[in-house]
């Protein structure tokens, strides 16, 4: 149900319980009023009624009973809601809760929103009651802060109508407005309860409020001019609602007649001219006329203000009620009130009929948003191109909320507008900051360059500082940048196609860097870009950076120290696209073979830039020279720096050497030990593990009769703890460890030398016994190693002494006389000392083992007979036998008589001597002695 | 002169890096360095009058956590999956890296290595599994990065393989 605002009579109802300001009614009424004043004419009687019951008790708030059940609760808000829904109904609820929102602001502007309110109360007139009150209620709105607030509104006409209202309003309507103000006070106190039963209201309201609408409302607009004092119209309307309620209404009226007397004298001041609007606005108290104000602002700005209204108690809002308030108060200034007459009324309501239906709807259309939003639409834009072409007010306008929007928005979706901009602004952003960077670093060399020139001195400082070299630092700060390699990569399998490096930028091995950049560039697109299209562009490490264009076939990875130009990424993208065309089949067909990319060097070439910053300093003498101190200075703080520096490195060089030093002499001696080890015979080392420090294992062959690696190294003055063996035994064939072998296993006699040849043979030299030789002779010959045994020069004294000994017996010969057989006496002796001999010869050969036995040949002369000759010898040789025997020899002897068969002379002396010399020394006898080897036992025996 | 990339592929602490480190330095070291991402080693060789230089990428191992990073292995020209003799399951590890590189690159030229083959006493593949792998036309050969039994061997046949397929 759409109720035209203006038709709607709740304003009535509160201008009429509140008009009487005076009334004690009034503030009772006020309560009322608002529920009432929103719903419907009844209400407005009953609030009517309330005020004039109550008038006397002014004070009770309570009262609501009288208003009526509905609103007896005030709070109940339950309705509210209904009310809500309906999209025409909203302006009855707006109004209501405009009135709540007003107990809040009661500043002027609220005053403004008021009268602008109060303006509008008249267009409630439709409600008969409402009507009257209200232009009452705007009359006594005539006070200053009416007045203000029309100025506020910029009802320009209101303006002229004031100064009269002060005078007249206040007596006129006040009864009316009074009370709504009481009830105002009363929601203030109260909180929302008006809000929540108004909505009650207005549901009710319609159907009962129309016709009384109309009534009263019709008669305004015809009697509008004649009836200028409004006080009767109130007078009139209020009876109207008390035709409902009968004895409340007849009090209503009571009260209100009073106020209408008191009223009245304003026509009469003269006012009338402007009266026809004035008049309502006279009726009202400048405070009744307040509060009404902001009663009826909130129905001034039925639309828009509702819900910030509630919220916001600002200002902003007040305001803007305010000026629609004064919009519709000055679009009523020129409308007539209604007639007080009741018939005028009817016939107003007969004669317009249609009119007021046309009316109505035109209104509803006025009022619905969307109807307006559809209007406004068609020509919003137009409009505003209209307006800013006269001023900026629309960009002031616009320019508040454009901010909140951009920064809310900006809020919500920060990564949106983030992606927008950067591919935008990001270009700019990193050109001006190159630039800005660039301008930064020569406005500071300039700097330095003017303070003292002292950059050199700095640089140098800064170079002992960080280490660095000199040429470093100032390659440094003259370098703007410099391309130190480039790379040109097959994108998927990392090799490099082709390479190209500045001298000395020390890099590693191309292919592996190609390689590693290649694998970098997975790992970081794996690992943070999630799958993400797009390629690392570029690596930073301190000075430098690596450029990198890529595209899915190859790519370009250029090192450059400093900050490259801008334009740089464009020139390595320009490069690689050429070199993509150029290179197509070869990157198609690419299999590892680089050969056929050697060409694109010179592509590479063109990359390799640099700039070096420009040093162009004129430096005065004193200033040339201050670096020069300066730098002599540095210098000798350096050197001192040095001194220190290089005498600590010295010290630890030295450490270091000492520590190898001990380390190598540890490896010397140790190995020295070992080669001692193994050059001694019998001892083979197999193997040696050897250890920076003690002890080292060894495993050895050792010969028992080798001595043992403890003895050698305590004799070569090694500690013997430096080692530890396993020691395996085994026979050595080592010459001296057999001649050690010979000499552990024979006994050597004193004189007896043992030597061993390299061929094995084993000699003895020197004299032993026959029997130690025969027996060691076998022994030698069994022994490992031994090959021959030489024994020729080994000699025993005794028997040569033996031989000796018997060379004299077998040297001696006796003679005997012609055909004697004792020897001659001359021989005797010779005889005795062979006989000697022998018994010594015996002597000596018994302990060695040996037997002796004689043989004695007896020979005689030719002369004579042969058989006397041959017995004559034998008798010889038994004269030599016993004459031994005498001597105590028992050496067994054999004796041949030999006759004169062997003469002296050999074979030829057998003939008869040719002289008697000749025959004497035939007669004569021979001794041989014969040595034979004892039985071994014997010897055996004689040797131990 | 040619490049060839080359990755070492295999599960974790079979010997990748050992044999590459035995192969391009001639160096073993008992001591176990995980390999993290990716390791870039390079050899030059000649054969048949060719200069070649080997790029080897040598792949952090895969465990039960992470597969490998198959963006490594795009543009390999051939590979080697190493498994540890010692450990049985490494070899099934390496046989399903050999079959996801073959889905990724198609039939590449490849080794499967049985490495530490120094002790192989201590060998969970037992010569019958070999026997069996080799039946199956699996390239194989037992190696040791210890005592650099087979390795030299190993990256020479590959790279002739790798040419040949030029």
């Amino acid at each position: 149900m759409t109720t035209p605002w203006y038709l709607s009579p709740p304003p009535r109802p509160k201008e009429e319980g509140a008009a009487p300001p005076h009334g004690a009614a009034a503030p009772r009424a006020a309560e009322g009023a608002p529920l009432t004043g929103e719903d419907s004419p009844p209400l407005g009687a009953k609030a009517a009624d309330a005020a004039l019951s109550a008038a006397p008790e002014l004070s009770i708030q309570a009262t609501p009973p009288a208003q009526g059940p509905s609103f007896s609760g005030q709070r109940p808000p339950p309705v509210f809601p209904s009310a809500y829904p309906g999209h025409h109904e909203d302006e009855p609820v707006m109004l209501t809760e405009k009135v709540s929102v007003l107990p809040d602001a009661q500043g002027e502007d609220q005053a403004g929103a008021g009268t602008g309110a109060a303006v509008t109360v008249p267009s409630l007139s439709p409600d008969a009651p409402a009507a009257g009150s209200a232009p009452a209620s705007e009359a006594a709105d005539g006070s200053d802060r009416a007045g203000d607030a029309f100025e506020d509104a910029g009802a320009l006409p209101r303006v002229e109508a004031k100064p009269v209202m002060p005078d007249s309003g206040p007596s006129l309507a006040v009864a009316a407005p009074a009370k709504p103000a009481e009830s105002i006070i009363g929601q203030a106190e109260e909180g929302f309860r008006p809000e929540e039963e108004a909505p009650a209201a207005a549901q009710i309201r319609p159907a009962e409020a129309r016709p009384k609408a109309e009534q009263a409302s019709d008669p305004k607009p015809e009697a509008g001019q004649d009836f200028l004092p409004k006080p009767e119209a109130e007078q009139a309307s209020l009876p109207e609602p008390g035709a409902e309620l009968p004895p409340e209404s007849a009090a209503a009226p009571s009260d209100t007649g009073l106020l209408a007397e008191s009223a009245d004298p304003l026509p009469d001041t003269g006012l009338s001219p402007n009266a026809e609007e004035t008049p309502p606005l006279e009726g009202l108290d400048s405070k009744t006329q307040h509060k009404e104000q902001e009663q009826s602002a909130p129905e001034a700005g039925p639309d828009a203000p509702e819900d910030s209204g509630d919220i916001e108690p600002v200002s902003f809002f007040a305001a803007a009620h305010a000026e629609q308030a004064a919009e519709e108060s000055s679009f009523w200034a020129d409308i007539p009130a209604l007639p007080d007459n009741v018939e005028l009324q009817e016939l107003r309501a007969l004669l317009f009929k249609r009119e007021i239906a046309i009316l109505e709807k035109l209104q509803a259309r006025f009022n619905d948003p969307q109807v307006i939003a559809r209007k406004v639409s068609a020509i919003i834009a137009e409009a505003l191109s209209l307006r800013s072409g006269i001023d900026r007010g629309v960009d002031k306008a616009l320019e508040p909320v454009v901010d909140n929007i951009v920064q809310l928005s900006l809020r919500k979706r920060q990564t949106e507008f983030v992606n927008a901009l950067s591919p935008l602004m990001g270009p700019s952003i990193r050109k001006s900051i190159a630039e800005s960077f660039r301008s930064m670093l020569e406005s500071f060399s300039k700097s330095v360059e003017m303070a003292f020139s002292w950059k050199g001195l700095r640089w140098r400082f800064e170079a002992m500082r960080s280490g660095k070299p000199f040429s470093d630092i100032v390659l440094l700060h003259t370098l703007v940048y410099r391309v130190e390699q480039i790379f040109f990569i097959h994108s998927e399998t990392g090799l490099v196609l082709a390479h190209l490096e500045n001298e000395g930028a020390g890099s590693q091995d191309a292919d592996m860097v190609s390689a590693m950049l290649t694998a970098i560039q997975d790992f970081v697109r794996d690992c943070f870009a999630g799958g993400a299209q797009g390629d690392l562009e570029s690596l930073q490490m301190g000075d430098f950076k690596i450029f990198i264009e890529k595209t899915p076939t190859a790519y370009l990875a250029c090192v450059v120290r400093g900050t490259p130009p801008s334009g740089f990424a464009e020139q390595l993208r320009g490069t690689l696209e050429l070199m993509l065309i150029e290179y197509a089949e070869e990157l198609a067909a690419f299999n590892g073979d680089t050969a056929p990319f050697a060409s694109a060097v010179r592509h590479l070439d063109a990359c390799m830039l640099s700039r070096y910053a420009q040093d162009s300093t004129k430096i005065s003498l004193w200033a040339k020279a201050m670096p020069a101190l300066a730098l002599l200075a540095l210098l000798w703080s350096c050197g001192y720096m040095y001194y220190g520096h290089t005498q600590e490195q010295k010290r630890q060089a030295a450490l270091q050497e000492q520590r190898q030093a001990e380390q190598t002499a540890f490896l010397d001696k140790m190995r020295m030990a070992v080669k001692q080890l193994r050059a001694e015979p019998g001892l083979m080392l197999i193997n040696v593990q050897e250890r920076p420090s003690p002890p080292w294992d060894i495993t050895a062959l050792k010969d028992e009769l080798a001595r043992s690696p403890w003895d050698i190294l305590r004799e070569h003055g090694h500690d013997p703890l430096l080692f530890t063996f396993k020691l395996v035994p085994f026979i050595s064939y080592d010459p001296s460890i057999i001649l050690r072998r010979a000499q552990a296993s024979i006994k050597l006699p004193e004189n007896v030398r043992m030597t061993l040849d390299e061929a094995g043979t084993l000699r003895f030299t020197g004299t032993a016994p026959m029997a130690w030789i025969a027996e060691t002779r076998d022994q030698a010959r069994a022994l490992p190693g031994v090959k021959h045994v030489d024994m020729q020069k080994l000699h025993d004294p005794k028997m040569e002494e033996i031989m000796r000994l018997m060379d004299i017996v077998e040297g001696t010969v006796i003679e005997f006389p012609l055909g004697k057989d004792t020897p001659v006496p001359q021989d005797m002796e010779k005889l005795t000392r062979a006989v000697d001999t022998l018994v010594e010869l015996e002597r000596l050969a018994k302990p060695m083992g040996f037997n002796l036995s004689l043989t004695i040949y007896g020979h005689a002369d030719s002369t004579g007979l042969d058989k006397r000759n041959y017995e004559i010898s034998q008798a010889r040789t038994r004269t030599v036998a016993a004459m031994l025997y005498s001597r105590g020899s028992s050496l067994p002897i054999s004796m041949y008589g030999m006759g004169s068969q062997y003469p002296k002379g050999g074979e030829g002396a057998r003939e008869p001597s040719a002289s008697a010399q000749g025959d004497q020394a035939n007669r004569r006898i021979e001794l041989r002695v014969h040595l034979f080897r004892a039985p071994a036992a014997d010897v055996d025996n004689i040797i131990q | 002169m040619i490049n060839k990339k080359i990755c070492m592929l295999g599960a974790f602490s079979v010997g990748k890096t050992s044999l590459v480190s035995q192969y391009v330095h001639s160096v073993f070291s008992d001591k176990y360095l995980s390999t993290v991402g990716v390791k870039i080693s390079k050899k030059m060789l000649v054969r048949n009058g060719q200069e070649i230089s080997l790029v080897l990428w040598d792949m952090e191992g895969k465990d039960i956590y992470a597969d490998i990073n198959t963006s490594y292995l795009r543009g390999a020209m051939g590979f080697f999956v190493v498994a540890d003799g010692m450990r049985r399951e490494t070899l099934e590890i390496a046989l399903s890296l050999r079959e996801t590189v073959f889905t990724l690159l198609g039939p590449t030229p490849h080794r499967l290595l049985i490495n530490k083959a120094d002790m192989q006493d201590k060998w969970e593949i037992t010569p019958a599994m070999v026997d069996t792998l080799h039946e199956s036309g699996v390239p194989l050969l037992l190696t040791s990065a210890k005592t650099g039994m087979a390795v030299e061997e190993a990256f020479i046949e590959l790279t002739d393989e790798m040419m040949r397929r030029r």
